[in-house]
């Protein structure tokens, strides 16, 4: 498809993002296909500089481009225009960053879609407790242009192919809800996996706990969190509150969380890192700035924030590669891409050979951070002299954020990243945002269960 | 061979906040435009952005027919409506003067706070029609004043957060007004103290869960509902209703066509379950009456899910719902979850404490409330007001019991 024709206005800076993306989803409830949908979408958005403040506007009609931004030159001024100028942060870079020009999935037929989707949620034949499923395959490839009037270029590409299964078993009185995704670059590589052992040996596990899963006794105990429940937490508790337009006009808390502070043990290091293939692979953002490995924590001292245009160019520090929009509707924001607890030296065996009495918590169904953060385990399981026992229902898990930073005592060998199939993140008014998040297993010494 | 078409249009001026001031302006105005086949029992689906001709879709929507997505229930046909809701709207220059004045405003009384999201505006309008007689249109213009708020030198990223409808013409010092009320008592902080306390919540949000959940068809018919176990007697007073009602934003049809006479519809109360709810597709697959509950992003096939859920009216206002009690209104939830068998966890961020007028007299919060569904509607239910929360809501408040755990 051309591009666009765009004549920038004089004397402001202003930029436009083009986007094409197109979408495929498939749903089967109980084995019949309840929907099956393709959405294709092209569409810009622009915005000028002027006055300090982002005049911005949004269109399907890419011939409108430059009209916009002449109209959004010269529009009427605002109060409290001032000379704040975030584009001085703004590098104009040259790149074309395309790696999934080949194996594109557009390129798949929706039938082959659907037969590996009927493969992935093949073994609940085999589920004698099952009630009900729910199965999805679900892909992207997009692709951005981006361009400002100071001569920036980048054009990127992304895709992923993914697929997810929820399932509701009963036994006797008790129901029990869980779900599994994966995803991957390409269908290719989604397809060449192993995936009845995998949702087979997950559905045992299922089964038994929804057969054998006894309420735990409140209290605090020594818990190790899976790398999908290691992952929220970071992203919850302290991603969110390491995205710095939270800090904006804060003189206190920038004091407060002040960069070379210690807030979690030495064993703790929290990445956020846009290169990363995956659900948050953002190898520029939306300003054109180039992704980078940010650590939030590095060694339990505090390291580094998020930035965008703005919030670099209010706190004085560098961009990171951390603006981004949910799609073409809407600008670009403060938000994470691939953020991770990185490994540590500890093998899973021994990790859990650290545990003689406490819990494993292994799926979640949501979580949160404030202060204090929460996460809602799903599958979750009493470990006992170093071994995964016997299952357990645990309300919620909770703490303060610093203090169970400062409790993490050990972390293993090897990170996971947990994709983000259908959902995201959602902040304001964009949600989902894809991200991935995960880390290695996680020991914490202490933390509140209910 | 029916062809059905669905075409929404949305525009919306925007000014972002941050720092207390505005950071930006944002103009959005799409036209999405949505194709749908029926033939032979399947359904064909084809969606796009912008100025693309309908033609085209129907194609790419018979294309579609090929992979076979059954959809046995006919079409909706010979159906007609036309429905709006106009709330208070200004012109773009007037909502940015609206947004200085109100930030201004902020700055001078609440300088201890900071605010950040948007004011925003919105016009929508939603058209489906195919070519068995069914026409259904619905226009909304509508406004709101979207704020967090951070206490400065909070470790939290939000602290409290306001949602307000303009729904008549906006008084910046009114509104001002109403923020700081709650705020003014920041700094009277009290520890929770475990143990059953008096809650009231803005409208049924919070605890919606497990009722948009559990009164489904899908879930009926795998007899995993809550609703269908043996379980303590719900109060008699409690009604729940899914509403369509024009002030929630709502169109009377759903996105499979079907429109409801009474937009309100009854799903349960102490005598237990009225409705289930069901799309038509849901409704012939598991045997049961359509209830107009066809909802869902309209890139996708309609599925079932609920408009607006909301609790019958059984007081007239806050004081008289609280009864001269102690209470906690619960601003800030940081998520709420709520188990197969009702029993809730909702970790509060925020609560207010709340003298026997309804007035807000101090702050608490950093603990996690729980209670089951059926003695918090039992019970425990205090009940639901005809005022609304606030005069920039639609919703009453609901009150019952919770416990604060140790």
């Amino acid at each position: 498809m051309a591009d666009p024709q765009i004549a920038f206005p004089a004397g402001v800076y202003s930029d436009v993002r083009v986007e094409t993306r197109s979408k495929t989803v498939i749903t089967t409830l109980n084995g019949e296909v309840i929907d099956a949908t393709t959405h294709n979408t092209r569409g810009a958005f622009v915005r000028v500089l002027r006055g300090g403040i982002w005049r911005m506007a949004s269109t399907t009609d890419l011939s409108e481009i430059s009209g916009l931004l002449e109209s959004l030159a010269s529009g009427d001024d605002v109060a409290n225009d001032t000379a704040f100028d975030p584009s001085e942060r703004l590098v104009p870079h040259q790149a074309t960053v395309h790696r999934y020009q080949d194996q594109r999935v557009t390129e798949i037929s929706m039938a082959d879609k659907l037969t590996l989707l009927r493969r992935f949620a093949g073994p609940v034949s085999t589920c004698e407790l099952l009630r009900q499923h729910r199965a999805i395959y679900a892909d992207f490839h997009q692709e951005r242009l981006f361009r400002s009037s100071r001569g920036a270029e980048v054009r990127t590409d992304h895709q992923q192919a993914g697929l997810a299964l929820a399932v509701t078993v009963a036994h006797e009185d008790s129901t029990f809800s869980d779900s599994l995704q994966v995803a991957e670059p390409s269908f290719d590589i989604l397809l060449d996996q192993d995936h009845e052992s995998r949702v087979g040996n997950w559905l045992e596990r299922v089964e038994r706990y929804v057969r054998d899963a006894v309420p735990i006794e409140p209290g605090k105990y020594p818990v190790i969190l899976a790398p999908a429940v290691a992952g929220v937490f970071a992203h919850e508790s302290f991603g969110h509150k390491s995205e710095a337009d939270f800090m904006l006009g804060d003189v206190a808390s920038l004091e407060s969380w002040k960069i070379g502070s210690q807030v979690g043990a030495e064993t703790l290091s929290i990445v956020d890192d846009g290169a990363l293939t995956g659900s948050g692979y953002t190898p520029y953002d939306d300003e054109g700035q180039p992704a980078s490995k940010t650590w939030l924590i590095k060694d339990g001292l505090l390291r580094g924030r998020l930035h965008s245009a703005e919030t670099a160019t209010a706190l004085e520090e560098s961009t990171t590669g951390n603006a981004r929009a949910m799609n073409f509707k809407f600008e670009p924001i403060v938000r994470m891409t691939s953020t991770y607890i990185e490994a540590g030296s500890d093998t899973r065996e021994q990790l859990f050979e650290r545990v003689q009495d406490g819990y494993y918590l292994e799926t979640f169904k949501h979580g949160s951070g404030m202060s204090t953060f929460t996460i809602a385990p799903s599958l979750a399981w009493r470990v006992r002299d170093g071994k995964i026992a016997e299952p357990v229902r645990i309300n919620v898990a909770t703490g303060s954020v610093f203090e169970t930073l400062g409790l993490i005592e050990a972390v293993s060998d090897e990170v996971q990243l947990t994709p983000s199939v259908m959902g995201g993140c959602g902040k304001m008014e964009q949600f989902p945002l894809p991200v991935a998040f995960g880390g290695p297993f996680v020991l914490v010494s202490e933390m509140n269960l209910a | 061979m029916v062809r059905e078409h669905l075409i929404y249009t949305h525009h919306a001026l925007s000014i972002g906040i941050t720092d207390t001031r505005i950071a930006s302006q944002r103009e959005q105005h799409h036209t999405l435009r949505v194709a749908r086949v029926y033939a032979d029992g399947c359904v064909g689906l084809a969606s796009a952005y912008g100025d693309v001709p309908m033609a085209a879709l129907e194609q790419q929507a018979e294309a579609a027919l090929t992979i076979g997505v059954p959809y046995a229930p006919a079409p909706t046909a010979d159906s007609t409506s036309s429905g709006s809701v106009d709330h208070h709207t200004m012109s773009g220059p007037d909502l940015t003067r609206f947004t200085e004045d109100l930030l201004g405003r902020l700055r001078r009384e609440c300088p201890d706070f900071i605010f950040a999201n948007r004011v925003i505006q919105e016009s929508k309008q939603l058209q489906l029609h195919n070519d068995r007689g069914m026409q259904h249109t619905f226009r909304s213009r509508e406004a709101g004043v979207g704020l967090t708020i951070r206490a400065k030198g909070s470790p939290n990223i939000i602290d409290a957060a306001v949602g307000m409808e303009i729904i008549s013409p906006p008084d910046p010092a009114a509104i001002t007004r109403h923020v700081g009320a709650r705020l003014d008592r920041w700094n009277e902080v009290e520890a929770p103290t475990p143990g059953k306390v008096q809650v009231v919540f803005e409208g049924l949000r919070t605890l919606e869960l497990p009722f948009a959940r559990d009164l489904r068809a899908q879930v009926f018919h795998s007899n995993t509902s809550m609703f269908q176990r043996e379980h303590a007697p719900l109060h008699e007073r409690f009604v729940l209703y899914d509403s369509l009602a024009p002030r929630f934003g709502n169109p009377a049809f759903d996105n499979e066509g079907t429109l409801r006479n009474d937009p309100e519809l009854r799903l349960l109360d102490a005598s237990g379950v009225r409705s289930v709810a069901a799309c038509k597709r849901d409704a012939l697959r598991y045997d049961r009456p359509v209830t107009g509950n066809g909802h869902g992003g309209h890139t996708s096939l309609p599925s079932t899910a609920f408009g607006h859920l909301r609790l019958g009216e059984t007081c007239d206002d806050l004081a008289s719902l609280i009864g001269g009690q102690p209470t906690l209104w619960i601003d800030l939830a940081a998520g709420s979850d709520c188990g197969p068998l009702g029993d809730y966890a909702v970790p509060v961020a925020v609560a207010w404490i709340l003298d026997e007028a309804g007035q807000v007299v101090g702050r608490t919060g950093g603990f996690t409330l729980t209670g089951n569904l059926f003695e918090m509607f039992g019970a425990d239910y205090l009940g639901t007001t005809v005022t609304t929360s606030s005069p920039y809501s639609h919703d009453g408040w609901v009150g019952t019991r919770m416990t604060i755990a140790g």
